[in-house]
């Protein structure tokens, strides 16, 4: 298995001027120290949806989130003096792939900073408004800069195309952590979040009155969560031949952070997702999706979206014993995610390489 | 190196602060105080915890007691409430934008509870800039030898967790590990590095400097938020306030002179190969 060099590369690295290329372990340990960092956000973000007595900057939750922050910059910090050690110097003793992580430190610090003030003197938000505040914008951004390290690392390796699951683990949790923040910073339209019993509430409407909130709010949620859901499966597939269990671990992570954020409420949807995981795991082996079989990668798209919504509502059925009342809605949800699964790919691949 | 360096002091000069007093209490120059019940209950005896922001009432008495309220009185979470009984053998703590005024009284059964707030001028900051500046001067000079350096962070970081956990001691009514975690901050990483500085400086690694300086920096950060220590006389600590200054002062100035001592000690050892 190709692992790529480990940090402390051979001495003649600083004659040529090469950079190193984090080994597995390295990447492994930033992505475990990058998952402390990642629950210290749920956390907290649980504690503004859960907690009504916040009154203070420092909570254990933030304690958490910044410890994780603090302990993967000093981790990337003994990666660079490591390399110093080894002679590289300058941008030769930064990692490939690690660059923009170097750069991220200090920019979620800086953000961190302007956290505090903004709590301090604007105050603490409990609603959706933590979704738009510009210093939270700034630490989720660079957060996601950070936090995807292992996956530069492991693309920027133009010799691993068949990556085994073990090789591509770092990179998928990466890949994972980074999807699962993105959809916090959605979770305005986060379908995940759905209780089997909302989604039913949701598709059950007078149809004499041409539909209701509820239904607009879970069809919208269903269209952001899937392209959120799809867009990272469908990049790294361009790149990798994805081994099985990449899409299991997707959902296990997104599902796992979402639902402690949705305090457990959620439960069968997010048993939903990991299922639909399993067997869009399965689709990746059969297919072997990629940029040169555009056909398989078009069918992958619309069919692992499909299947997710599939099963979503599937599981909401079971969960509840009944159906939503207007069928229309919770038949056609996974067709028209199925579409726009076939519209990403399309536009991530728009033709084939010749 | 000089990357690193340029990161590091980016990282001091700007990260976000992972420590100050617990509880979300601030140094402050007011402290607001019960002065006594008029006439005296029976069994009742009144407090203000929480560095002056909380009401304590205990009913220690046979009989229920009231604390009459005008509609500003907020409880602990935040809502606005009405008139309160407090049974015999009950704690009743909360949060009385009353007890603000220079003077105040609360009524409190068939008494008046009554109250007054001292305003003590903080010190001088400047003495304890300086004092910080002599313990910044005195961590670096630390870093012309390792075991100085595993020294000094194990001081350092010592002084840290008493500034934690005396912050963390001072507040009545919360659980303190939550509390400690939450004052810890990135403690919660720097405190066992010094474990591990300590183990590399007894194995002679080089590594004594890079984790010293790396605390370092990092306790930097976590004394930022604590400025304010050094212009406020009433300090939410458990212990005299001339203290906490000092470990502020040790984290800050400690931190900083380690940072600079253990980069200087990896710039002047240079790399190993």
């Amino acid at each position: 298995m190709k692992t790529g060099r480990e940090i402390a590369g051979p001495a003649g690295d600083a004659a040529t001027g090469r950079r190193p290329r984090a080994g597995y372990r390295t990447d492994l340990i930033t992505v475990l120290l990058g998952t402390w960092f990642s629950i210290g956000l749920f956390l907290d973000a649980w504690a503004h949806s859960n907690v009504p007595e916040l009154e203070s900057f420092f909570t254990p939750w933030h304690a958490v989130f910044y410890s994780g922050f603090a302990a993967t910059g000093a981790w990337i910090l003994w990666v660079l003096w490591r390399n110093y050690q080894q002679g590289l110097r300058g941008l030769d003793a930064v990692p490939v792939g690690y660059g923009p992580a170097v750069l991220a430190l200090p920019a979620f610090a800086a953000a961190g900073v302007g956290d505090y003030l903004w709590h301090t003197f604007i105050g603490i938000e409990q609603g959706i408004d933590i979704l738009f505040s510009p210093t939270h914008l700034v630490l989720i951004s660079s957060m996601i800069v950070i936090l995807t390290t292992p996956l530069r690392t492991l693309w920027s390796d133009r010799s691993v195309v068949a990556p085994t699951f073990r090789q591509f683990l770092p990179a998928g949790l990466a890949l994972a952590f980074a999807t699962s923040l993105v959809l916090l910073f959605a979770s305005f339209a986060d379908a995940s979040g759905y209780t089997g019993a909302q989604v039913i509430r949701a598709f059950t409407f007078d149809k004499g009155e041409g539909g209701s909130g509820r239904a607009s709010d879970l069809a919208a949620s269903i269209v952001v969560t899937n392209i959120i859901l799809v867009m990272p499966l469908l990049l790294a597939a361009r790149r990798f031949r994805l081994p099985f269990g990449t899409a299991t671990t997707l959902a296990v992570v997104v599902m796992g952070l979402s639902t402690a954020t949705a305090a457990y409420t959620n439960m069968s949807t997010a048993i939903g997702f990991i299922v639909s995981g399993v067997v869009i795991d399965v689709l990746l082996v059969k297919l072997n999706p990629a940029e040169d079989r555009l056909k398989e990668y078009r069918i992958f798209a619309m069919a692992a979206s499909f299947v997710t919504w599939a099963v979503y509502f599937a599981s909401a059925i079971i969960d509840q014993g009944t159906t939503p009342s207007v069928t229309e809605m919770w038949t056609g949800a996974p067709v028209m995610a199925a579409l726009h699964g076939l519209l990403m790919a399309v536009l991530l691949v728009p033709t084939a390489r010749r | 190196m000089r990357a690193l360096l340029l990161t590091v002091v980016l990282l001091i000069a700007t990260a976000g602060p992972a420590q100050a007093h617990a509880g979300g209490l601030t140094p402050q120059d007011h402290l607001s105080r019960v002065t006594g019940i008029d006439p005296p209950l029976p069994g009742v005896t009144a407090t203000m915890v929480n560095h002056g922001t909380q009401l304590e009432i205990r009913n220690g008495g046979g009989t229920p007691i009231a604390v009459g309220g005008a509609g500003d009185r907020v409880g602990v979470g935040g809502a606005g409430l009405t008139d309160h009984v407090i049974a015999p053998g009950e704690t009743y703590r909360f949060r009385d934008e009353r007890t603000t005024a220079p003077r105040w009284e609360i009524p409190l059964g068939t008494s008046v509870l009554e109250g007054r707030v001292d305003v003590t001028p903080g010190p001088n900051p400047l003495w304890w800039l300086l004092i910080t500046l002599a313990l910044a001067v005195g961590g670096y000079l630390l870093g012309r030898r390792r075991e100085l350096l595993a020294l000094g962070v194990v001081v350092v970081t010592a002084g840290h967790v008493w500034h934690a956990v005396g912050s963390t001691l001072v507040v009545t009514g919360q659980s303190f590990v939550p509390l400690l975690l939450g004052a810890s901050g990135v403690g919660l990483v720097a405190w066992p590095l010094t474990v591990v500085a300590v183990v590399a400086a007894v194995r002679r690694r080089p590594a004594t400097a890079f984790v010293a300086a790396v605390v370092g920096a990092m306790l930097v950060v976590a004394g930022i938020p604590d400025f304010d220590s050094f212009r406020f006389s009433q300090l939410p600590f458990a212990g005299p306030a001339d203290v906490d200054r000092l470990l502020v002062a040790l984290t800050l100035g400690g931190g900083l002179g380690l940072a600079a001592g253990g980069f200087d000690y990896l710039r002047r050892t240079g790399p190993t190969t």
